[in-house]
């Protein structure tokens, strides 16, 4: 049985995307890169090419490259379409004996239904190299307004590039399912697309597990391409006014400030503002000339805002024909690179009074709603949705109140996760495990799941037991917590069951909380744990005096002493910035007992350095390798 | 692999004749049988998928080991571009200037590093135009299908193309005194 591709055949781009371990995923083309030009072409020596090398020798073969084949996809050569682009169009159209509309390359005549088969065969034959395995069917996506005669042309695509076409989907119904959309109730949705160049909204209604277009609209003429002129337009003016050369009658130049204004509009959407930074742009009799101008994103913003503003009257007119108000529409979903862009968002989130989603790649969101068509057509899609993931961190408590996790948020379950910890003082008899749930570094701030006590630990100096902590979650996300002292082997456990925990809208309070305190929580947490570290080093350094004084010169020997105090006296208090001070001079103070050691020809290191019990990372470091110095308290 | 599904007969049953309660057993058993071989089968998918994830994880791992830095040098070709347009328009009166001997001399230095690396430039002039290698910028007079002039050099990294290097092409048309016969974007 082979594997089902989900493919996106766009008018200028195509992608393709497979269901890989149950997720939807891009195949990258045989050039390495995510998106294909629909672009097929016959060369001077008969060879055909397609996508990114038709692309490149466009310009040296102009009637025998064939781009927006999808243009004439269904449709007679007579339709008013057809003939607005037999005008503008460099390659041959001619009129079939049933009166369909076909291209010329290299001599002979295509359905344009053959032509889009080129592509696809090419997305087919890079998805089995870079699978290395057989591709057999596929769902392909359609534009929403697509009538039946283009439908069939596009399923006709398919089957001559040798898919089983398992079903033609609406584009925008794609980008919904890309979404998550179809694990919704009854629905309205309104798909946002803003492309290259093309902007379209569509809205649709989810019911009884289908979706249904209730209206299209949009403008073909409209897109991030536009975005770019403007910039570029505006670019050429300053220039002008600077240096007094209209670069709009440089070819070479405009190529380089097209390049430059699509990237400063990409970086404007994450950062205030941008160098367009073009040495040597041109020259006249006075020598070279250089473009550097700044492209702040409010003049960005200010030079997009009639494009942008154009994308809503269409917005009015596809909710008057659905009959609805923006106030029913539930959800706003994002399709198409330009609508990275934060001032799109910003005008969308206003007209449609709501938070559009955003969270998978725009470009991308149609292939991979196809591929999980295909996967649900398939059965994929379906066993894989049974396992879950664990919303929120799991861990236990550890020394100074700390949070250590052990299963972090988002792992797939069923899922098993063992640690080995130590205790905290000299002798300690027992620990005791106190189970968290949450994302806060305290655990004071999480979620007690439960507790329970390892006890009978043999008599031993602190950091030397291990007990072993595993998490084991199974399908049915009971969490089962087991201590084990590996010296003994004595063990004690719990079980929680899912219904100990919280609730959705409890789990998302948590997740907000933790970003919002998360510069504070890690204040607190770095404090505790340069406390941590003191403690144990003077512990360490301690025993060392007791045990290896009498080898330590006494100058050293009180040095060391001294630098102990001053860790205690900074313990006493809550600033870690002198914890820490003190902790360093420590360090360096008992550096000297192993100097002097060396250089008095003595055999023995000092014991301290077989301790790593300094380090303050979350206070897990132990002596031995393995073991997590996360330190239990005694009860 | 199954869950808690099994299915318990009703004790009311215990009066129907064991021919039925037969015939039920049998029922629960193929039953299980189908429901068990489907776990099977679907454990067995996922075991072969995780397989093949992770050997493509390995490819694709060696491949950013080999290739990591490629899209690092990427970025860096139009400030090494920038380079090539200084030192193509460098004024005759200051070539020999001492401070732009010691720029010239920088570059070179990046040029090392280049080489080092694996950065290679694309062949162009004169070349049979490959859009494998090159990106056809406009036609111009001269032999047709061959390289004239470039426009804007192109790298391989590594034997891959980084960047292909936009060209200009002969249509095969002489003493026209075209230098590009074309001002329009086909492609859109």
């Amino acid at each position: 049985m082979g594997k089902t591709i989900g493919i996106d055949l766009g008018t200028t781009l195509s992608v393709v995307a497979i269901i890989e371990g149950g997720e939807p995923k891009v195949i990258p083309n045989t050039e390495g890169e995510r998106l294909t030009p629909s672009i097929v072409a016959i060369d001077k020596k008969g060879e055909r090419l397609v996508g990114l090398l038709a692309k490149r020798q466009a310009i040296t073969n102009p009637e025998n490259t064939i781009f927006s084949i999808k243009r004439l996809m269904g449709r007679k050569f007579k339709d008013t379409e057809v003939q607005n682009d037999i005008k503008r169009l460099p390659y041959k159209i001619v009129e079939a004996p049933n009166g369909d509309a076909k291209v010329v390359i290299g001599g002979r005549e295509y359905s344009p239904a053959e032509v889009s088969a080129m592509i696809l065969q090419k997305l087919r034959t890079d998805a089995e190299t870079y699978l290395g395995e057989k591709v057999t069917d596929a769902v392909i996506t359609v534009p929403a307004y697509f009538n039946d005669s283009q439908r069939q042309a596009t399923k006709d695509a398919g089957t001559i590039a040798g898919l089983n076409v398992l079903r033609i989907i609406n584009e925008p119904t794609a980008s919904a399912l890309a979404y998550g959309m179809d694990k919704k109730n009854e629905q309205t949705i309104a798909v946002y697309d803003f492309g290259g160049g093309t902007f379209d909204i569509s809205i649709l209604e989810l019911g009884e597990g289908t979706f249904q277009v209730k209206s299209t609209n949009g403008d073909t003429h409209l897109g991030g391409d536009d975005i770019d002129q403007v910039i570029m337009d505006w670019l050429c003016e300053e220039f002008k006014k600077e240096v007094g050369i209209d670069l709009r009658q440089d070819r070479m130049a405009l190529q380089r400030l097209k390049d430059a204004a699509e990237k400063a509009k990409k970086e404007l959407s994450t950062v205030g503002q941008t160098d367009i930074n073009l040495p040597f742009i041109t020259a006249d009799a006075s020598g070279p000339k250089h473009m550097n101008i700044t492209l702040t994103k409010a003049k960005l913003e200010q030079l997009a805002m009639p494009l942008i503003e154009r994308s809503i009257e269409p917005c009015r007119r596809a909710l008057k024909d659905a009959n609805l108000t923006t106030a029913q529409i539930n959800d706003v979903i994002f399709v198409g690179g330009q609508t990275r862009m934060p001032k799109i968002q910003d005008v969308v989130r206003q007209f449609f009074g709501r938070e559009p989603i955003k969270s998978i790649n725009p470009d991308e969101a149609v292939a991979l709603g196809a591929a999980i068509q295909g996967g649900v057509l398939k059965g994929d899609i379906r066993e894989v949705l049974l396992l879950d993931v664990t919303p929120l961190t799991l861990g236990i408590e550890t020394l100074g109140g700390i949070a250590t996790p052990l299963i972090p948020r988002n792992t797939t379950i069923p899922t098993s996760k063992s640690q080995i910890f130590s205790t905290a003082s000299d002798n300690q008899p027992s620990v005791e495990i106190h189970v968290l749930q949450g994302e806060r570094p305290m655990s004071t701030d999480n979620r007690t799941l439960g507790r329970f006590v390892l006890d009978g630990i043999l008599p031993a100096p602190r950091g030397v037991p291990q007990v072993e902590v595993t998490f084991d979650i199974d399908a049915n996300g009971i969490l089962n917590v087991r201590a084990q002292d590996k010296g003994t082997g004595k063990e004690q456990k719990i079980t929680i069951t899912a219904s100990s925990g919280l609730s959705k809208d409890e789990v998302e309070k948590m997740a907000r909380e933790a970003q919002a305190h998360a510069a504070d929580d890690a204040k607190k947490k770095e404090e505790i744990e340069s406390r941590n570290e003191a403690d144990s080093m003077v512990y360490t350094v301690e025993k060392l005096l007791r045990e290896q004084g009498d080898k330590i010169p006494a100058d050293i020997k009180g040095e060391v002493e001294g630098k102990i105090a001053a860790v205690r006296s900074a313990l006493q208090g809550n600033d870690a910035t002198i914890i820490k001070s003190a902790t360093q001079d420590l360090s360096q103070a008992i550096q000297k007992i192993g100097t002097a050691a060396y250089g008095q020809g003595q055999q023995t290191p000092p014991q301290g350095g077989e301790q790593p019990g300094g380090q303050a990372d979350e206070g897990k470091k132990g002596g031995q390798e393995g073991t997590v110095e996360g330190e239990f308290r005694e009860i | 692999m199954t869950q808690d599904n099994t299915i318990m007969p009703d004790e009311s049953h215990a009066e129907v004749s064991a021919e039925t309660d037969t015939q039920t057993l049998n029922k629960i058993i193929e039953e299980a049988k189908a429901e068990s071989e489907k776990n099977l089968a679907g454990w067995k998918r996922t075991q072969a998928d995780l397989e093949n994830l992770k050997k493509r994880f390995e490819q694709e791992r060696s491949d950013i080991i080999a290739f990591g830095n490629s899209s690092l040098w990427k970025k860096l070709l139009p400030v090494i571009d920038d380079f090539d347009r200084a030192f193509g328009s460098l004024p005759p009166d200051i070539a020999d200037n001492t401070w732009a001997k010691g720029i010239e001399l920088i570059y070179q230095k990046l040029q090392g590093v280049m080489a080092a690396e694996g950065l290679r430039m694309i062949e162009t002039t004169g070349k049979h135009f490959d859009p494998k290698l090159h990106d056809a910028y406009c036609q111009q007079e001269g032999p047709e299908g061959i390289v004239i002039t470039e426009v804007e050099k192109g790298y391989l990294y590594k034997g891959e193309v980084l960047r292909p290097a936009k060209v200009t092409v002969g249509n095969g048309i002489e003493n026209s005194g075209l230098k590009c016969d074309t001002d329009t974007d086909l492609t859109e």
